[in-house]
């Protein structure tokens, strides 16, 4: 089974900082190896400047206090068994991130939560949303939760919500390599309103029992792997019920596929995937269907 | 980001506007109409004046101020302007800052929109190995489309394969500079697609093919430069150690299919004049303004091209091309201030020496004065306003209390040599300084970024414009406008 040996950590050391590093310690059980440290320079802040046209002063400024701060989280990990590189271009944010993922051939990328936001509610930046919609890598919006003190592993009890698609087994394949850090998986699928409306109470019955085979089978492998893990069949509304079933079992994090709905295609039929990330209250690792890279 | 806070000042900057007009509504009109530039004060060129010494001297004075709040600086001035302007005139004001919007400032905006859009998805890789004859070449084929896709569109195409091929010589200031000269000014005489000045003479009524007959100062002014070019290049490859590294990429072009785009923009602007003989100038009513058909129908194509190209270009070929909306969008705001402040101006221009501006009209009489005040307001100041700004004043010279496209008409019949002079001084000497014309400072900034040494605001000035540019602007001078 792959691991997941190398992340990227973009960061503008506001929305994700130091804590969440260290949170992520705990997938040195899944295989970690090393971080990617990426902070990018938007081009527009340094650039086409009427009078200095490409401030480079300024530019060799703020890479270098980037460095500095890189340096001193670097000798942590370092302390901690990890390997760590530091990365600062110059560009726009989304696409730094995405090209220095496919140079770096990162396994995940860890994106933070938009600044001045109710603390109740995640709101996905312009660049995740432009990462999520172009990457073929997972991206884990990183929620902080502490508990008396201390950081809560965020892969401990792993929320895995499903509708058995093909992007849904390839988010499976990474709960799989995620299982290794995690002590319990819950396999969850929710059959919507629609899908009571359009059949018949057979036809749901057994609709029912062919979920509940897939899950089991789910859970099944997930045991073999040494992973505690239960399934829940639930009926309702997608990201209410994932929420909710997050808050019950006390999950620590949810992963799900997401189809790539995105844009005015999103704005119209919505994405149950992205409204789960902007409003769960912990970390949501979000797996695209794209499987190449564009860089 | 930098563009929430760009927004509110819009938002803002439109309140204040409407307001004033609501005001000018309430209380009826003012009955001015016809004649406004006469009755026209010259202290309502203020805002004017105001606004483009702004753009001239606060980016030197405070560069870090400008760069974050030019847009506040421009509604600053845009609101200075339209309030008391409305008070004053109320309905006739509201009726010439409508105008200037609609039938000037949205086309002006959609079309360097449309080509920066269509031009970035374009990405050259690969590279050229910098030569003397191989720097003409891509001088000359810059040159060349910088008519057909905008001195922008055509900057941001060529700069980088531009650099690449040279980064292995160690002299690339003067590379620069020239590429500046040739392709991000000069190139962009022949067509109104070239240069926002000339597709503002465009809309105003100066026919589209007519711009063709800068082709020869143009081929002088381009010639002169380009042997120029040629022996400093030379010179310096010669004297510099070194060859140029064996390059394992291929030359290859990515985005091809923008050309289709790029062909629709050229089609929309060009067919737009023949679409309104169709429609026998049919128009629109949006209030009080009359737009023909045929004009909002090319700026509909000019979008579609635009968001066509934007749907149907990988997002990471204008990464690579390290495509950046903020030139267009610092435009975009610079000159939403810029036309509401120039109206005034231009009426008062327009009514000739009935105006209050009458001394300028009589002082600039003849082409040479028109190609050098034209020019060298140009050089400093942005040349598209600075361009209209003395088309009014030869239309109030000859044709005074005419309407623009007749006047326009007429000057074309009967005094062509002063338009020529106007279109040339406005074109070439953007040049002369990088804030002259917009991509100046684009292409300064790309060169800085990939290493390069550029000159300071004023070294540029001193060292390059003033040794290569002004001298053949004397020449251009004798050959064609004394």
């Amino acid at each position: 089974m792959m691991k997941i040996k190398k992340l990227l950590f973009p960061t503008n050391f506001e929305e994700l900082s130091f804590p969440t590093v260290e949170a992520l310690y705990k997938l040195k059980s899944s295989g970690l190896e090393e971080i990617v440290f990426l902070f990018v320079i938007d081009r527009d802040e340094v650039a086409f400047n009427l009078t200095t046209g490409f401030d480079k002063k300024l530019c060799d400024d703020m890479a270098e206090a980037a460095r500095l701060r890189f340096a001193d989280w670097e000798k942590e990990l370092t302390r901690e068994g990890l390997k760590s590189k530091s990365v600062v271009e110059v560009g726009t944010p989304e696409g730094k991130i995405l090209e220095v993922s496919a140079r770096e051939k990162v396994d995940i990328i860890i994106s933070g939560r938009r600044r001045h936001v109710p603390p109740t509610m995640i709101y996905l930046s312009g660049t995740t949303m432009g990462v999520l919609r172009r990457t073929h890598l997972p991206v884990m919006v990183y929620r902080h939760v502490e508990e008396c003190g201390l950081v809560v592993n965020p892969f401990m009890e792993i929320l895995f919500a499903t509708d058995f698609s093909p992007t849904a087994g390839r988010a499976f394949e990474l709960v799989k390599r995620l299982a290794p850090s995690a002590s319990n998986v819950h396999v969850v699928h929710v059959m919507t309103d629609r899908d009571f409306k359009r059949h018949s109470q057979e036809e749901i019955k057994e609709e029912e029992k062919r979920c509940l085979g897939l899950m089991g089978a789910m859970v099944e492998e997930l045991k073999g792997l040494g992973i505690d893990s239960q399934a829940h069949l639930l009926a309702g509304h997608t990201v209410t019920d994932v929420l909710a079933c997050c808050k019950d079992h006390r999950t620590t994090c949810i992963v799900m596929g997401t189809t790539g709905r995105h844009g005015i295609a999103e704005a119209w039929l919505g994405s149950a995937s992205h409204r789960v990330a902007e409003q769960s209250m912990v970390s949501v690792i979000l797996v695209p269907d794209k499987k190449e890279s564009e860089y | 980001m930098i563009f929430n806070g760009k927004i509110k000042t819009l938002v803002l900057t439109l309140f204040f506007i409407m307001a004033g007009a609501t005001l000018a509504t309430a209380s009826g009109g003012g009955g001015h109409g016809a004649g406004l530039g006469e009755q026209l004060s010259l202290y309502m060129g203020i805002p004017f004046a105001g606004i483009l010494l702004s753009i001239a001297l606060l980016p030197l004075v405070a560069p870090s101020i400008w760069h974050h709040h030019f847009g506040k600086i421009a509604a600053f001035w845009g609101v200075s302007l339209a309030i008391p302007f409305l008070i004053m005139y109320r309905l006739d004001a509201l009726y010439e800052i409508f105008h200037i919007y609609l039938a000037d400032y949205i086309p002006f905006i959609i079309l360097l929109w449309a080509l920066y859009t269509v031009a970035g998805g374009i990405l050259f890789t690969g590279s050229l190995s910098g030569s003397p004859v191989v720097n003409c070449v891509l001088l000359l084929i810059g040159t060349l489309i910088a008519s057909w896709v905008g001195t922008t569109g055509a900057a941001m195409l060529l700069i980088r394969p531009f650099m690449r091929a040279n980064a292995w010589r160690k002299n690339r200031t003067y590379q620069i500079v020239f590429f500046i000269f040739l392709v991000c000014n000069i190139g962009g005489s022949l067509t109104p697609l070239g240069d926002p000045p000339l597709f503002l003479g465009f809309l105003k009524g100066v026919p589209f093919f007519w711009t063709m007959k800068l082709l020869a100062p143009m081929l002088v002014l381009a010639a002169i430069l380009m042997v120029v070019f040629f022996l400093l290049d030379t010179y310096h490859y010669r004297k510099e150690e070194g060859s140029p590294p064996e390059s394992k990429e291929k030359l290859k072009i990515e985005g091809l299919h923008n050309l289709l785009f790029i062909g629709g923009i050229i089609a929309a602007v060009i067919g737009s004049v023949e679409l309104d003989k169709m429609l026998h100038h049919a128009t629109v009513h949006v209030w009080r303004v009359e737009l023909p058909i045929a004009n909002v129908m090319r700026d509909a194509m000019l979008v579609l091209m635009g968001v066509l190209s934007l749907r149907t270009t990988k997002k990471v070929l204008r990464e690579k091309n390290e495509f950046s909306w903020f030139p267009i969008v610092e435009v975009a705001y610079l000159f939403a201030g810029i036309f509401v402040t120039m109206v005034p101006v231009l009426l008062i221009l327009q009514a000739g020496s009935k105006g209050e501006m009458a001394f300028l009209t009589n002082a600039v009489k003849e082409p040479v004065h028109y190609f050098w005040v034209t020019g060298v307001l140009s050089s400093f100041l942005d040349n598209a306003p600075t361009y209209l700004v003395f088309l009014n004043t030869a239309l109030g010279n000859f044709f005074a209390g005419v309407e623009p496209p007749v006047a326009i008409d007429s000057l074309i019949k009967t005094k062509e040599i002063y338009l020529l002079a106007i279109s040339c001084g406005a074109v070439f000497m953007g040049a002369n300084s990088y804030i002259g014309n917009a991509p100046n400072f684009m292409v300064r900034s790309i060169a800085e970024e990939g290493g390069v040494a550029m000159p300071s605001f004023f070294g540029y000035i001193l060292k390059y414009s003033l040794v290569f540019l002004v001298p053949s602007f004397v020449v251009i001078t004798y050959i064609f406008f004394m």
